[in-house]
């Protein structure tokens, strides 16, 4: 469960988040709706404890967030979280594997066991003839799943993933967005994803409308209408 | 709490195992990520360090040759004349302990050319520099219980002492200022171009401090960047500095070898060959080394979680 409670977030004198309240449930595919500089990557940051809030608190497992020290906080994101970014950011100079293994790398994991996990995730996800390939060797949709696996290669119970099927075409898009469900349905990862893809409303359980700083959640018997009219608008 | 304390443990020694092969690995990519400007600030600082580098080889190599033909003149001996106003008895005793063979001096026959300051009362003669240079410093007042300043010596027939007194005259006036100024240069546009190379890699940061990293391990990775950049500025300072001491040398071939042939007439000829080490070129190395760590402290405050977001918020 992944609570925000009169969260305030501003930069400067800059409001971007105005006293939030919402419950993002366990397994949830919870989708941040909202225009570009709406506040979707603040809040996922937040949840990932990557910036502190101005005030209010962030509760996730019961843990409160904004408390951890600087160890705790690593610790949560090595051992919570998975942060998948925006246009599949992997490390340019490393191969599709060296990028799926870092987080392994950063925590200590043996270098077998690290390979062993990397490659039944790859072989799961179907990458293995990638693993060798610099990142601008593959295409947009092979990249974005290398991140997915990065993102779950410690084994989070969340995936904070910000706008992942911005720039992919729609095919490459309905993969990674079937991948992160598969996620949610067969591991029970919840999975918190900021977007304005149309595509990904279909598979939200959650819909948090972010608009002024102001979050809403669009209510269960309202999310086929919001479906609806998200697809047809885009935003 | 016993949970959290063997949570904590567990951190310790998962920060502990992070392999050095995947630092390197990982410090390594900064250089192809930022290949033009390692490239500029390597060569920039090479250039920069190779000057006082340079200056060592020549003034070490110039000393070596000096000495060969000195050494030859003088079938490898030095002649130390030398008076102590209270008594012969310290003069036989640090002797003894050089290993210096001591003779009755004559004026007529050893004051040929220097003018002698005080009237020695005998010759010490050794066949080992640094044992001759020992009794030459008067170090061991202490030991022999005497007054350093009424124990005159001078070096007569050889010069070796001075020779050694003259570069060392030479290297404290040309290479102390040259070092300062080289590695003061150097530590600060290494500094600027890691505070540059920082900013540029925000995104990388954040990246890295998701996937788990310890902002310890991304400290880590930039600063084995640095050395690395440094080890290169080693590498390729010492060959240029080879290189240009080769110039110099072949420059000077023939003014050098005249000036020593008619300096020690009775010497064998050797080549000019103006390359040496001494205790110079460890020193600058060693210093160089030491401003990598100087330069990344000038800018570690880039590495604070509060500017990466400011910049990332600026992007």
């Amino acid at each position: 469960m992944i609570r925000l409670i009169n969260l305030t977030k501003k930069y400067g004198d800059k409001l971007i988040i105005n006293k939030a309240n919402i419950s993002i449930s366990d397994a949830s595919f919870a989708v941040l709706w909202g225009k570009s500089g709406s506040g979707k990557t603040t809040v996922l940051n937040l949840i990932g404890g990557l910036e502190k809030p101005t005030e209010g608190e962030i509760v996730v497992n019961k843990k409160n967030i904004d408390k951890l020290s600087e160890k705790e906080l690593v610790q949560y994101r090595r051992e919570s979280v998975g942060i998948i970014f925006q246009d599949a950011y992997l490390q340019p100079q490393l191969s599709i594997s060296d990028n799926i293994m870092l987080p392994g790398i950063f925590s200590g994991l043996p270098r077998e066991k690290r390979i062993k996990r990397m490659s039944i995730l790859a072989e799961k996800f179907g990458i293995t003839s990638e693993l060798n390939s610099l990142p601008k060797e593959v295409s947009g949709g092979q990249a974005e799943r290398a991140c997915i696996i990065r993102a779950i290669f410690l084994g989070p119970n969340i995936i904070l993933a910000d706008e992942p099927t911005n720039n992919l075409d729609d095919s490459n898009s309905k993969i990674v967005l079937d991948t992160l469900d598969i996620l949610r349905k067969q591991m029970g990862i919840t999975i918190v994803m900021s977007t304005h893809d149309k595509n990904a409303i279909r598979y939200a359980t959650q819909i948090f409308n972010i608009s002024e700083g102001v979050i809403n959640e669009i209510p269960s018997e309202k999310i086929a209408t919001f479906r609806n009219s998200g697809e047809n608008n885009g935003s | 709490m016993k949970f959290r304390a063997r949570r904590s443990l567990l951190f310790v020694i998962q920060e502990k195992t992070m392999g050095v092969r995947e630092l390197v690995k990982l410090s390594h990519t900064n250089i192809s990520a930022h290949r033009s400007k390692t490239i500029s600030v390597i060569l920039t600082i090479s250039i920069i360090i190779c000057i006082p580098i340079t200056i060592a080889f020549v003034n070490a190599g110039s000393q070596n040759v000096t000495i060969k033909y000195s050494d030859d003149e003088n079938n490898d001996q030095i002649y130390l004349a030398c008076l102590y106003e209270d008594g012969q008895d310290v003069v036989i005793k640090r002797a003894d302990k050089y290993r210096g063979k001591i003779v009755s001096y004559k004026k007529e026959r050893y004051e040929t050319n220097k003018h002698l300051n005080f009237e020695p009362s005998s010759l010490v003669i050794f066949d080992n520099f640094d044992e001759a240079i020992g009794f030459y410093l008067k170090n061991d007042e202490d030991e022999f219980k005497y007054n350093p300043k009424k124990f005159h010596i001078a070096e007569i027939i050889s010069d070796r002492i001075g020779i050694y007194e003259e570069y060392k005259k030479r290297d404290a006036e040309l290479i102390r200022p040259v070092i300062i100024i080289s590695l003061i240069t150097s530590s600060l546009i290494a500094a600027f171009t890691l505070a540059h190379i920082i900013s540029q890699d925000s995104k990388l940061f954040t990246l890295y401090k998701t996937l788990g990293a310890t902002n310890g391990q991304i400290v880590l990775i930039y600063f084995l960047y640095i050395l690395e950049l440094y080890a290169c500025i080693i590498i390729i300072s010492t060959a240029l500095s080879v290189l240009l001491s080769l110039m110099i040398s072949a420059i000077e071939w023939n003014n050098m070898s005249s000036m020593l042939s008619n300096a020690y007439p009775n010497s064998d000829k050797y080549p000019p060959i103006l390359i040496g080490v001494n205790y110079w070129y460890p020193t600058i190395v060693g210093l160089t080394l030491l401003s990598a760590p100087v330069s990344f402290l000038l800018c570690i405050d880039q590495f604070s979680s509060k500017k990466i977001a400011l910049r990332l918020k600026g992007e």
